[in-house]
């Protein structure tokens, strides 16, 4: 028995680096800095867009605010997975095309150890990079044009430690300790040219790195009234480790390197949110984010950067909370929005982001797990500027599994 | 019942622990199956073709043609012309290359087939020339060839048994014939010059009577040096190119004897074939003395492009090619510690209006070379195999032919030594033997400021 579930560890460890490891973006976007950043959160924080820096963890896992696992219940076990399913349409002066992408997103674990630690670890994505760009290259000083062919594949996972100390009954305070790791590649073809032969030129970004990050909680209760600020801060840090760059060319390969540092800058981020709770039928959640970005640099001289904000407003509600209560009462409906300003400006054109969400979440017959639903309503970019839209149509697959520990307790 | 009790409160806090996370872990994996159909999941195309603005990362690709060139002419002043297969004869005026005189020399062999016989008798004798294919300048004037014995034997030279084209081999100044010739058509594929009947029934006689100096070319040429086929230099005005080999180039005695039936005579006749017991050779003079090129003597001393109106000078045959220099090569390590070479590419172009671009030497090679312009290797490609410089012609104009070549290799490895030393250089030379027979030239821009001027284009990547 024991043996049989080692492998079983074994087997869906395997299964979920594999795949994390694999595409989970498409975006010309993703081209920039680590690519596409994936936006924090689990089933719950997706469903309400992507808010929760003050909610507690307790019917689910929040990883927004490492403080928030002071929410957690003694003897719980809470458990949460992500899959998604994203339908783009991409759309820019001239054509159209569409693209369906789906992976594994997070896999993550929480409970209490005492009654002031709690602890949660999990591996998350931070970003993700796929794209395919064909552009017309110019040798410098003459007025021959080639083809480039761009592509770009990797990411950036996130296994995280984070503990949460509750100094007061209602302050929380909260560290979070990363390892990011995962590798950036970027395949450029040049064929078609008059004057040279075809090259590629492959660029691998090797991303080992520890990170810290800080989050504080601070609750009250007013009956069955909760009122609650979160405040989260994570340093900059450049996630560029090692690379690898190599041009193939003439049947001949080179190793390089590169006559700059390469970074990939993660920038400083400053969180701050609001949550109001009523019991457990109303949940409101209001959050600001702000990241340093405008200390980043692309090397394209085309893009400018600046700091980015994000807001997101989240709800949740459900009608019955009671045991009694069956089906639909007893489902939680969550909705909510978000606006992302752009950290970068490619031609003066910023890159903004924005959605709505909606989402069920469906309880078990154990009446503590969950599955989670929502579908992600999204824009990415712009159309002026001969540059892409992308909107979009995310659906969140999330179970929150929650175990009664050191308690016998029948499940299925 | 307590044993048991007891046992489990001893397994203690992880244990329970590690058995919970198995639990969960198993029953994830179930789910994870069912996420793994989802991975398949990226379908549809997503190739997007954007402005060059948009890109981020990847290369750079430049190219910089500001290099400067150094040009000179150089005179090779010992090219290989023996046993080239080819002879050569004729004189040609040129305003670039001067006064250009092709004279050939070749030691005759004994006949292959010939039978004694006392009824024989002499008839003539001639000596046929057979048409390459080659001419060089004005085929339309009258051209004068004489034929003198050479005085001396002929010899190679001692540490490569081959003559060069100035070798200077002295004939008698008799004549032993002439002739006077316009090749008026392609079917006139010969030139046939009447020889000396007293010379002619010299050999006859010595032949008929198997004289020893008859047994073998070799003892033949101890009696007979070989002829000096040497053109008039005051009427004519092209050069042209004969087959030099056994067959093709022979003094043909003719003979008759009685026929055995008594009633008439057959006809015979007796070859003496070109031969090379010692080399032969065509001699190739070049008086550049009302030419720019009028100080270029030694091969050690080129001529710089600036004290010859900016341009260079290259001609086969008589051993003209262009050297080029890099005074500013050594820049280019700059650009290799930012980057990489892609590609090197020399251009150059001739002068327009100096050339027929229906005779552009079209084998070209590059050479390298020192400070003595001695010729030190030829550029060849990563491969071993020789680099050509290849051409694009202007037919219509006239004015915009350019020749190009990779010269990669050549920029990459000379570094080598860590810097590269701005005496060394390239010749640009003739990769054909068959070019030490040909009179091929080009009158090239050495003026940078030109629009065709030189120019070594390198390509580089920068990240």
């Amino acid at each position: 028995m024991k043996l049989k579930n080692k492998i079983l560890l074994l087997i869906s460890y395997l299964l979920f680096s594999i795949s994390a490891m694999g595409q989970i973006t498409s975006s010309p976007y993703s081209m920039f800095g680590a690519g596409t950043i994936e936006a924090p959160g689990f089933g719950t924080n997706q469903a309400m867009g992507g808010a929760g820096i003050a909610l507690p963890s307790g019917t689910f896992l929040n990883n927004l605010n490492p403080a928030s696992y002071s929410g957690l219940d003694s003897l719980t076990f809470l458990y949460e997975f992500g899959a998604f399913l994203k339908y783009t349409d991409y759309t820019s002066s001239g054509y159209n095309q569409d693209r369906i992408d789906g992976n594994f997103n997070y896999l993550a674990i929480g409970f209490r150890f005492t009654p002031w630690l709690a602890t949660s670890f999990g591996i998350v994505p931070y970003s993700s990079v796929g794209y395919t760009i064909d552009t017309e290259g110019n040798i410098g000083g003459t007025t021959t044009t080639y083809n480039r062919n761009f592509t770009g594949s990797g990411g950036i996972n996130k296994f995280y430690i984070a503990n949460a100390f509750r100094i007061t009954k209602n302050l929380s305070v909260g560290v979070n300790t990363s390892f990011l790791f995962g590798s950036i590649k970027q395949v450029e073809t040049g064929s078609d040219n008059l004057s040279l032969s075809d090259y590629t030129l492959t660029t691998i970004k090797y991303i080992r790195n520890l990170y810290i990050d800080f989050g504080l909680q601070y609750a009250i209760q007013r009956g069955k009234n909760r009122y609650s600020l979160g405040l989260t801060y994570g340093p900059e840090v450049n996630l560029v480790s090692t690379y690898d760059l190599t041009l193939v060319y003439n049947s001949t390969t080179f190793p390089l390197t590169y006559s700059e540092d390469q970074k990939y800058l993660m920038p400083g981020q400053y969180g701050v949110g609001v949550a109001f709770m009523k019991g457990n039928r109303f949940t409101a959640a209001l959050d600001y984010t702000l990241s340093q970005w405008s200390t980043a640099s692309f090397a394209n001289p085309q893009i400018r950067t600046q700091d980015n904000s994000r807001y997101s407003l989240g709800l949740d509600y459900t009608p019955r909370t009671s045991i009694i209560d069956r089906g639909f009462k007893k489902m939680h409906y969550r909705m909510g929005g978000f606006y992302t300003t752009s950290y970068m400006i490619i031609d003066q054109q910023p890159i903004n982001s924005k959605g709505m969400t909606f989402g069920i979440g469906v309880p078990l017959k154990n009446n503590r797990s969950m599955v989670n639903i929502s579908l992600e309503a999204g824009e990415t970019g712009t159309t002026s500027g001969n540059l892409i839209r992308e909107r979009y149509m995310k659906l969140h697959f999330n179970f929150t599994l929650n175990d009664i520990w050191f308690q016998k307790q029948k499940y299925y | 019942m307590r044993m048991t009790e007891k046992g489990l409160k001893e397994t203690g806090f992880s244990q329970r622990f590690g058995q919970r996370v198995l639990q969960w872990l198993k029953r994830l994996s179930a789910v994870a199956g069912l996420g793994w159909l989802v991975t398949a999941c990226n379908v549809g195309s997503t190739e997007f073709t954007m402005g060059s603005d948009f890109i981020e990362g990847g290369s750079t690709l430049t190219m910089i043609d500001t290099f400067h060139i150094s040009m000179s002419t150089v005179l090779i002043d010992s090219l290989r012309t023996s046993n080239t297969g080819v002879a050569l004869l004729g004189h040609y005026k040129d305003p670039n290359f001067g006064n250009i005189t092709a004279s050939t020399y070749f030691e005759l062999g004994i006949p292959t087939s010939f039978s004694e016989d006392n009824a024989n008798v002499y008839d003539s004798t001639v000596v046929i020339l057979r048409y390459n294919g080659y001419a060089y300048g004005d085929t339309t004037q009258w051209q004068t060839i004489t034929v003198h014995p050479i005085a001396h034997r002929m010899s190679g030279n001692d540490w490569d048994n081959a003559i060069y084209n100035n070798r200077n081999t002295p004939y008698l100044p008799e004549v032993l014939g002439s002739v006077r010739f316009l090749r008026r058509t392609e079917a006139s594929d010969s030139l046939v010059i009447r020889m000396d009947d007293t010379f002619g029934n010299d050999l006859f006689t010595k032949m008929n009577d198997a004289d020893e100096y008859m047994t073998s070319n070799y003892s033949f040429v101890n009696y007979f040096y070989g002829l000096a086929i040497v053109p008039d230099t005051t009427e004519s005005n092209a050069i042209y190119g004969f087959s030099a080999n056994s067959t093709d180039l022979v003094m043909r005695v003719y003979y008759h004897r009685p026929n055995s039936s008594g009633d008439g005579q057959d006809e015979y006749y007796a070859d003496f074939p070109y031969t090379t017991v010692d080399p032969a050779y065509n001699r190739i003079q070049a008086d550049r003395s009302q030419t720019l090129l009028k100080s270029l003597v030694t091969q050690k001393e080129d001529l710089a492009a600036s004290a010859s109106e900016n341009r260079t000078f290259l001609q086969c045959g008589t051993g003209l090619m262009t050297k080029m220099r890099f005074p500013s090569l050594n820049d280019i390590q700059l650009l290799n510690t930012q980057g990489i070479i892609m590609k090197a590419e020399l251009e150059f172009s001739p002068i327009a209006n100096t050339y027929d671009p229906q005779a552009l030497p079209d084998s070209l090679i590059l050479i390298e070379t020192n400070k003595i312009n001695a010729t030190v290797s030829t550029l060849t490609s990563s491969d071993g195999t020789t680099l050509h410089v290849s051409s694009s012609v202007d037919k219509l104009y006239n004015e915009n032919t350019t020749f190009s070549i990779d010269i990669t290799s050549f920029v990459q490895n000379a570094f080598a030594d860590g810097s590269y030393d701005t005496e060394n250089g390239l010749l640009i030379g003739w990769g054909s033997t068959q070019y030490l027979s040909r009179l091929e030239n080009l009158v090239i821009q050495a003026d940078q400021k030109a629009q065709n001027g030189p120019k070594l284009k390198i390509y580089y990547m920068t990240f």
